[in-house]
């Protein structure tokens, strides 16, 4: 296998505690290895004297795949027309999309900017095997799908009746069944209601003929991922998301994390494109951000970590979530298309196009709360840089995001451009944080490796982790970014080099060969006896609610093109 | 003679399947049934009718028996989706890839004259061969197996319960299946293709594989715009690499939708939808509305499974309440609690109307596309105080009139119901794969169907790069048909183009378009002989297993593609 | 403005696939050596070949800066050629046959004359000049794209078709003028909102569909109208862009189910059957 040597590159690793160094990396069967190891006259030898290097990017949360990424590409044919780019045969394919790229469109795109690892953040127990087709079919990066389960009856039935254990065996099983990584909880119980009744819920609202509150649910199973001891523990899309005074709710959701019975390791809370439910005001009109007392329930509450959902202002965008009752509110709003799906007897999803608009009063307040909760945040190792992917913005625009956080400069020029009287309520005009490239280094490689427990090998440029690294065409030595900060974008959004498994896939920020890469799963121990009350609950259950046999519904690893399991050790008696 | 002016509707039967699965398209049975004018009474009596009639439309005559049923309505005949059925469709699609399959107008004249056989109506077609090697594989009794949690490769509904017995290579037993499924399982092995042909000097010759595959790439390499088309009976593992192939050759890859429910796609790209998956049906749904479906004859078990199953909040068939539309009493519509006749090819009306009622607009004409004012507000009441509503549509919604436009509007009738209550709707999806065939297209190219890649990135127009339309005007130098039957299914003029270039075809059983084929190459039948998955109608993607080996030397498609991808790949210098 | 130089191109031989020769256009013709010209790329299908490969090429040395200053004749008829006069903004084509989709496709100004008949897709989401068509035209004439909102198509300018026209004329323009001298197609004007079109003969199946405004005339046999339309009066005799219809008309508003505000215009005696009812309505009041 090819050994690479990048040479005399400014080096920014966090986890290994390297600050800024001008160091070489060698490469050797897609990993990085002592210099030692390598021969160097057999070696392809790069030298990126006077260029960042960092491990490849980790993207925590970016609807990438899936039914209803699928379908907002359907709803969406004139997002095509003019954001094609012709195949080039026979290394690259064609690509397509903005909002709702193709699947090489998103591969592509995600390595140009030096991401390597992408986790779609949402997926419908039953429909997940589509949701892995996708991830097949995206070539370039490593990813991972969250499965969906606070909506799930067969759950809800077991806590109804009380059977924890079986509770906990149940997310295990689902976890190994779907091949998925983590459990997500999108507007907890919210679509029980919407399926059976057509409307949301509040966090202490009763859910429909169950009986108990979604703060109750997220207790549950924030307790349960404890004794699963998975690495990334719940993943927390908040009740009331989009609706004005929603940041309330926000907070009470973040101050259950206290309660949850910690046993392991890691955080017990990640709470996922904060912006949108954190809205203060009792409507549209008198909306405010509720930045602020995010930030500060963030940085005194150890348990939790979030990730933005920034809104990048005049693009379009898709929103597409599984809160099906949001987007039917926000179908109220755009009067176009809307598109919604019941999802068996685990969840339900709704789809609509829309655009933020610079000059909207609530757009604005909207674009300014993500950035005040991310320059408010004391510990960068607890913030992450998204967009909900195609929800608030898309993905490529992520540099605009980093220009926001690096530079005080970037902030006002485009203040500017936006809502005055929107501003005038809003704290982001007196903030002068500003953050480093190292800062943006623990945000985007260090800390999501950190919070989905793929430290050891990914996140890093130590030796022993996997060769995924990339190289900015930008001196933080020479070049002053705060001031600069258009260079920022330019080098973030086009990667000078990319080196994904130890093969290069981009150079000088285009796309020189398509690899695929691998899907990570978790696979909790169970024991036996366990296992065999949970197969006898399952028959029963499948039977009596799903409508296919449950041997149809379990995806069989050789169904995943290039599977990554990783298995715990769990709590489960 | 004078003639006399009827609609033709065009639909699937039960034994139009049945036959179609187990004696094959080729058979007599078959053919007897697809040339078979279901007509009412009166009208054969109007017309003094002995046994057969011939009917016209632009130009094409044939003569065909006819039978009487109540069934279909005065002044309208009925004839099962088949070749006959396609000679008389116009191939004018409107703009949006469908001919008008249904509410055809035709001339009708009594006649005396010899039926009109199934290799007359290939010659009329310009058929290129009309020799049949199809071949019955060899059974042998040997191991017993039983296989659970099999699923149906036949329809959208791809039940995934059936209970399949093996003896040897033998299947002899279906449980769980409907009659249709039953009559496939069973008879897997008839009319079998079991070794590559290609033409030569004029007649089918068999050849090795590679000869046969070799020969294929040469004609996609070759051709300036090839169309690949079929790949809804067939795995999405399939879709993706004919996909491929048709961004290699810079063709179009189009599915099987582009002639079913290609119309509801298109509505859902200009307005959105509201779906689900069955469970929710099952548990909640206490209205259920057929709209232009015969689910009870095209997909079997359909019924069982959704309407008269006991869910969790409703105790089957007596909690719901069945509402039946269409322009004929179906068998469906037998078992409705109330049932709703349209006049043919006015859906749209019907839907605008109620539409209306919703919004409390005031309908002013008393009669809607044939149905009263107050029975419009009835309906319209009764979907409004459904607790979960549910609209199954079929193509007497999308293949008449207004097309997707009809859909577009039934779609916004869900949406707009959605202000009182929960109310969904899906597609009633004909093939098994037909949705994991858009679902795959969807995530590689960003369109569901009809598919063009001439300018090295895809593109889709309605109307222009849609099958129909690219072989009716002969806008295509070659065709790579996989695991479907164009010929069956196509308007005269699509399939007269077929004869004039050349085709490949890739399939498991001698179908009417291996007529036209220049190369054939044998295939495993997926879900039976062959792995894969499949997308069932409401998009839950399902693994299917083998339950036999396919026949010695025949692959399965996802190899054969792949095979011929690598072909393509080398003529072109394209190796990577 | 000097006088128009004129490009005869000649096509060579048929093409057997569909092209796209989106370069035929006065603004890319402009300023530019013949030599060039005849190199401009043109797709067959999905081979690449150029204007000289496909048609012979007549004319001056080097083309005006103008396009206003070019005349490009296109001979030989073929129904496969594509996308002519692509966003051109001045000028004048001339096709003396048949021609394909997307005639005029963003055409923002300039003359489009085609003496024979064209297929789909004709001056789709034009933003001005003028299309003449002597013989049919296919479907969605003046239309937006599939999947684009309401009013994403036709701008302004006008489309003249001498023949008949397809289904879903004018599908959600937003301004100028179409006229079919004789019929068209299912569904005209399908949600439109703003603009003129005349059907002078029949149309099909439901005129007016979701439309939010404009005014469709059809001074034919129509084969439907959807109950969302409420009859507004009767109108004795019609004219509308300098056209005069000699015979009453019943005028509609709608497509009430979108709450729009469109008119809609039938001919009265030639759908007597279908509207008496109407009519009916607006003399009781």
């Amino acid at each position: 296998m090819t050994q690479i040597i990048i040479k005399n590159g400014f080096v920014i690793d966090p986890l290994s505690n390297i600050k800024g160094e001008v160091m070489d990396i060698a490469i050797k069967d897609g990993k990085i290895v002592d210099l030692k190891e390598v021969d160097e006259s057999r070696a392809i030898v790069i030298d990126v004297k006077g260029r960042v290097v960092m491990a490849g990017g980790i993207d925590v949360h970016s609807h990438i795949a899936g039914p209803k990424v699928n379908t907002g590409r359907l709803m969406r044919p004139e997002d095509h027309y003019l954001t094609n780019i012709p195949h080039i045969l026979p290394y690259k394919r064609a690509e397509t999309g903005l909002t709702t790229p193709n699947v090489f469109r998103i591969g592509y795109e995600y390595a140009r900017m030096g991401f390597t690892l992408v986790a779609e953040p949402a997926t419908p127990p039953i429909k997940t095997r589509h949701t892995h087709h996708e991830l097949n079919a995206i070539p370039m990066i490593d990813k991972m799908a969250f499965v969906l389960v606070d909506s799930n009856w067969v759950s809800l039935d077991l806590i109804k009746e009380g059977r924890r254990d079986l509770l906990a065996a149940y997310y295990a099983w689902l976890l190994k069944a779907t091949k998925t990584y983590a459990l997500k909880l999108v507007d907890p119980g919210s679509d029980v209601a919407w399926i059976i009744k057509g409307s949301g819920l509040d966090i202490d609202d009763q859910m429909p003929e169950y009986g108990f509150t979604p703060r109750e649910l997220i207790k549950v199973i924030g307790d349960v991922t404890q004794l699963l001891n998975i690495p990334h523990k719940i993943h927390v899309h908040c009740n009331r998301l989009g609706y004005p005074g929603n940041y309330m709710t926000t907070l009470k959701t973040m101050a259950t994390a206290r309660d949850i019975t910690k046993v392991g390791e890691g955080l017990a809370m990640h709470i996922t494109h904060v912006q949108f439910t954190g809205y203060k005001g009792d409507s549209w009109a008198t909306l405010e951000s509720g930045g602020e007392d995010i930030a500060k329930e963030l940085n005194a509450n150890p348990y939790i970590s979030l990730d933005l959902g920034q809104v990048i202002l005049d693009r379009p965008v898709t929103t597409m979530t599984a809160d099906a009752p949001f987007e039917f509110v926000l179908y109220h709003l755009t009067r176009w298309k809307w598109f919604n799906s019941d999802t068996e007897v685990d969840a339900a999803a709704g789809i609509v196009p829309y655009r933020y608009r610079s000059k909207s009063y609530v757009n604005t307040v909207q674009w300014a709360i993500g950035l005040e909760v991310a320059l408010l945040a004391r510990d960068p190792w607890r913030i992450f840089i998204t967009t909900d992917h195609p929800n608030a913005g898309p993905f490529i625009d992520y540099p605009k995001v980093f220009a926001w956080l690096i530079s005080r400069k970037a902030r006002e020029d485009t203040m500017k451009k936006v809502n005055q009287r929107a501003l005038k309520r809003c704290s982001l005009p007196s903030i002068d944080r500003e953050y480093t490239l190292y800062d943006l280094a623990i945000m985007t490689r260090a800390a999501p490796a950190k919070l989905l427990g793929l430290e050891r090998f990914k996140g890093h440029l130590g030796v022993g982790a996997d060769a995924d690294i990339v190289v900015y065409d930008i001196d933080p030595r020479v070049v002053d970014i705060s001031k600069d900060y258009e260079r920022v974008v330019k080098a973030f959004r086009r990667a000078w080099l990319v080196v994904k498994d130890g093969e290069i896939i981009v150079r000088d920020g285009e796309i020189v060969k398509t690899v695929y890469g691998r899907t990570f799963y978790i696979d909790p121990e169970m024991p036996a006896e366990l296992e065999k009350e949970l197969s006898k609950v399952l028959e029963a259950k499948f039977r009596e609610l799903y409508t296919v046999a449950l041997e149809s519904f379990v995806i069989k690893e050789n169904e995943i093109a290039k599977p990554m399991r990783i298995s715990t050790k769990t709590y489960l008696r | 003679m004078s003639n006399a002016k009827f609609i033709l509707n065009t639909g699937r039967s039960l034994s139009q399947g049945m036959y179609m699965e187990s004696e094959g398209k080729w058979s007599e049975s078959y053919f007897k049934i697809v040339a078979t004018i279901e007509m009412n009474p009166s009208d054969i009596k109007k017309l003094g009718v002995r046994d057969r009639v011939k009917i016209f439309s632009n130009g094409n005559g044939i003569v065909a028996l006819v039978k009487p049923s109540d069934r279909v309505a005065e002044g309208t005949i009925f004839i099962p989706m088949g070749p006959i059925a396609n000679l008389l469709v116009d191939g004018d699609t409107d703009g949006v890839g469908i001919p008008t399959f249904k509410t055809t107008e035709v001339e009708v004249r009594v006649s005396e004259e010899q039926v009109t056989t199934l290799r007359d109506v290939l010659k009329l077609l310009g058929a290129k061969n009309l020799e049949v090697f199809a071949k019955d594989l060899p059974l042998k009794s040997g191991e017993r197996k039983f296989f659970e949690s099999v699923s149906c490769p036949f329809c959208g509904d791809l039940c995934d319960y059936l209970k399949i017995e093996v003896d040897g290579n033998r299947i002899v037993r279906n449980v769980g299946g409907c009659a249709v499924s039953i009559a496939k399982f069973l008879n897997y092995h008839k009319h079998r293709i079991l070794e590559p042909y290609m033409r030569m000097n004029g007649s089918l010759t068999s050849v090795d594989f590679d000869r046969a595959l070799e020969e294929a790439a040469k004609i996609l390499a070759s051709s300036k715009y090839p169309l690949i088309y079929g790949l809804s009976s067939t795995c999405v593992e399939a879709v993706e690499v004919a996909i491929e192939l048709a961004e290699i050759v810079r063709g179009v890859v189009d599915n099987t939708s582009t002639v079913c429910h290609g119309p509801t796609v298109l509505a859902v790209q200009e307005v959105g939808g509201v779906y689900m998956t069955f469970a929710p049906v099952l548990h909640l749904a206490d209205v259920i509305v057929f709209w232009g479906t015969n689910a009870r004859e095209a997909h079997g078990n359909h019924i069982t499974r959704l309407i008269t199953a006991i869910g969790r909040f409703r105790k089957g068939r007596r909690d719901r309440k069945v509402v039946v539309i269409d322009t004929r009493k179906t068998m469906t519509a037998d078992m409705s609690d109330i049932f709703v006749q349209v006049e043919p090819g006015r859906d749209l009306e019907l839907i605008t109307a109620l539409r209306m009622a919703l919004k409390d607009l005031d309908i002013e004409s008393p009669t809607v596309a044939g149905v009263p004012r107050e029975k419009i507000y009835e309906l319209a009441e009764i979907f409004r105080t459904a607790r979960y509503g549910v609209i199954f549509f079929g193509m007497g919604v999308t293949q008449t009139g207004a097309k997707l436009r009809n859909i577009q509007a039934v779609i916004r009738l869900v949406q707009e119901l959605n202000e009182w209550t929960k109310f969904v709707l899906l597609p009633m999806r004909g093939h098994y794969n037909v949705t994991g065939a858009n679902q795959a297209s969807l995530w590689l190219t960003g369109y569901p169907y009809a598919v063009d890649f001439s300018r090295g990135f895809p593109r889709m127009v309605p109307g222009v790069t849609t099958a129909v339309d690219l072989l009716t005007n002969g806008d295509v130098d070659a065709a790579l048909i996989i695991a479907s039957d164009p010929v069956a299914h196509f308007p005269r003029k699509a399939v007269e183009h077929l004869s004039k270039i050349p085709v490949i075809v890739v399939d498991a059983k001698w179908s009417l378009t291996a007529a036209f084929a220049d190369v054939i190459i044998p295939a495993g039948l997926v879900g039976i002989e062959c792995e894969g998955t499949a997308y069932r109608m409401d998009g839950v993607p399902i693994y299917m297993k083998k339950v036999v080996e396919p026949p010695p030397g025949v692959l399965c498609d996802v190899k054969i593609l792949t095979n011929l991808v690598e072909k393509v790949r080398a003529l072109k210098g394209l190796r990577s | 403005m000097g006088v128009p130089v004129t490009f005869t191109l000649k096509l060579k031989a048929v093409p057997k696939v569909l092209v796209d020769a989106r370069w035929v256009s006065p603004d890319r013709f402009a300023d530019r050596a013949i030599d060039e010209i005849k190199k401009f790329r043109v797709l067959e299908g999905g081979w690449e070949t150029t204007v000289g490969e496909l048609f012979e090429v007549i004319g001056p040395e080097k083309a005006p800066a103008d396009p206003k200053e070019i005349d490009i004749v296109i001979e030989g008829s073929t129904s496969k050629i594509c996308y002519i006069g692509y966003k051109m903004s001045g000028g004048r084509i001339v096709i003396r046959g048949d021609a394909g989709h997307f005639i005029g496709y963003k055409m923002r100004g300039g003359v489009i004359m085609i003496h024979g008949s064209v297929r789909n897709y004709l001056g789709c989401k034009m933003k001005d000049g003028i299309i003449e068509v002597f013989g049919n035209a296919g479907h969605r004439v003046g239309s937006k794209l599939q999947g684009e909102k309401p009013g994403k198509g036709m701008k302004k300018g006008s489309i003249v078709i001498h023949g008949n026209a397809g289904s879903e004329v004018g599908l959600g323009m937003t301004g100028g003028t179409i006229v079919v001298e004789k019929s068209a197609g299912n569904l005209v004007g399908s949600s439109m909102t703003g603009g003129t079109i005349v059907v002078k003969e029949g149309a099909g199946l439901y005129p007016g569909l979701e439309m939010l405004g404009g005014r469709i005339v059809i001074g034919g046999v129509v084969k439907g109208i959807l109950p969302s339309f409420y009859v507004d009066s009767y109108i004795p005799l019609l004219k509308v862009r300098g056209m005069e219809f000699k015979k009453p008309f019943l005028s509609f508003i709608g497509d009430a189910v979108v709450g729009g505000r469109g008119f809609l215009q039938i001919s009265y005696e030639d759908n007597k059957s279908l509207l008496e009812f109407y009519k009916s309505l607006v003399e009781e009041v």
